[in-house]
């Protein structure tokens, strides 16, 4: 090709090559962290993505978003806070991706507004994942969770001996091997919890709005309490169940096996209690408008 | 040093509540409480002159034995003498009035500021669903259910709305 020819078709090529830097700008950054260390990580919006590794360090990749700030990552190796500072008038920023791997034991703090968190693979003692808008996708093995999201959607799935987890609209599934305690709520967002056949110790699952799904199983003197406003209540647990179990409701219709379901002889209302087995265990189901069942499998 | 902004107090004033409504008796009360009631004169003249006097140490009683926050003030000088044992069931509609009427009053100083639009969808859920709840307190407004969901509710809301003071 003729030498002038040529020039039109470099410049374009290196254009094209620039274009992604003007949009974001390319992250690459490691630090130092202790196995069974700390990293919070902040980011307004955009994407948060975390896996483990089993490096004592913390490689944080990705691109940062056209008009924001900069990225700050400081502490030591205790502890490493990652945070993408926006300027005060933060509105026509782009989003930035952070690709972020840590230690598979580093305990965990994520806050987000609108990125979405996804979060894969860490066995830390504690993790914590907080969004408004954003959805949070999460599996590993905490020792202890603390999910909350506003309106984004969240799905978790964890070995765990303890989980706190809620949304307002958005909705909610926590499955996985499940033991000890376990609360979900949800306002107005569907919920669903599935214990993959493990025994908690104790469960608590409430809502307004939102219709609760509950497949659990109860340990010896466990204790299950779901309530909500309108939204419907389901709850599976194995035939083997020893427990009492009641049930009230203002306007709803209550169900469970072999239970004579009791209704106010003036006005509204019902209720039932129902022993199973030794009746060790304690759950109560509660609603005003919504409907109640409890079934064994 | 904490500075003690109107906001901090607004909520202050709602974790307070929170407080009070973990201090449940160490045992049922009430049938106690139902048969002094019960004892009292119905519309003798020493209450007429102070009905508000007998409804609040009434209230107060069962607001210990609910395990509830009681709003100390006065009833309406107008409202009319509380029955014996029905005033149980009003308790929780007061209660969940003088929860609105404090939280409103939070919310006021704080949506006072602009809300980024994706806070909202968040928002708007949360005002239904208090909507939805004194609605349903009007059916049912001795529920405990209710009140607390509708004390979690509000709870939500003005943690939402304080966080976006900083979005």
């Amino acid at each position: 090709m003729h030498t002038l020819l040529k020039l039109p078709v470099a410049i374009a090529l290196a254009c094209s090559a620039l274009a992604p830097a003007w949009a974001a700008t390319p992250i690459d950054q490691v630090r130092p962290l202790d196995p069974r260390g700390r990293v919070e990580i902040d980011n307004l919006k955009g994407r948060v993505e975390v896996r483990a590794w089993d490096r004592q360090e913390v490689r944080v990749t990705g691109s940062l978003g056209d008009g924001v700030e900069k990225l700050v990552i400081d502490g030591d190796r205790d502890e490493l806070r990652i945070e993408v500072k926006y300027p005060n008038r933060s509105r026509n920023t782009e989003p930035t991706m952070l690709v972020v791997q840590v230690p598979l034991q580093a305990e965990l703090e994520i806050e987000t507004v609108s990125a979405d968190i996804d979060v894969h693979g860490v066995a830390p003692r504690e993790l914590s994942l907080q969004s408004v808008s954003g959805d949070i996708v999460a599996n590993g093995a905490p020792r202890r969770a603390s999910v909350e999201s506003v309106s984004g959607d969240v799905n978790l799935t964890f070995n765990s001996s303890e989980v706190e987890a809620s949304t307002v609209s958005g909705d909610l599934v926590v499955a996985g091997r499940l033991t000890g305690e376990a609360s979900v709520e949800t306002v107005s967002g569907d919920l669903r919890f599935d214990s993959r056949g493990e025994r908690l110790r104790k469960f608590s699952a409430g809502s307004v709005s939102g219709n609760i799904a509950a497949r659990l199983a109860l340990a010896e003197a466990g204790e299950i309490r779901m309530e909500s406003v309108s939204g419907d209540l389901g709850l599976d647990l194995p035939k083997d169940l020893s427990a009492e179990v009641s049930g009230e409701s203002f306007s709803g219709d209550l169900s469970a096996p072999g239970a004579k379901i009791q209704r106010e002889d003036f006005g509204p209302g019902s209720s039932f209690h129902q022993r199973y087995g030794d009746g060790k265990g304690e759950i109560r189901l509660e609603t005003f408008s919504g409907d109640a069942r409890l079934r064994l499998f | 040093m904490n500075e003690r902004t109107p906001i901090g107090e607004a909520e202050l004033r709602l974790a307070l509540r929170g407080l009070r409504r973990d201090i449940e008796p160490a045992r049922d009360l009430w049938p106690d409480i139902a048969a002094r009631i019960g004892a009292l004169p119905r519309q003798g003249a020493s209450r007429r002159r102070h009905p508000w006097l007998l409804s609040l140490a009434t209230a107060a009683s069962l607001a210990a034995a609910l395990g509830l926050a009681w709003q100390l003030r006065a009833p309406p000088a107008t409202a009319p003498a509380m029955p014996a044992v029905a005033s149980a069931p009003s308790l929780v509609e007061r209660e969940a009035d003088s929860l609105t009427v404090q939280y409103q009053a939070a919310l006021r100083e704080l949506d006072a500021h602009p809300v980024p639009a994706n806070w909202q969808p968040g928002i708007e859920a949360l005002d239904r669903s208090a909507a939805e709840i004194r609605e349903a307190l009007r059916a049912q407004p001795d529920s405990r259910l209710l009140l607390e969901r509708l004390r979690a509710t509000y709870t939500r809301r003005l943690a939402l709305a304080r966080r976006a003071l900083y979005a």
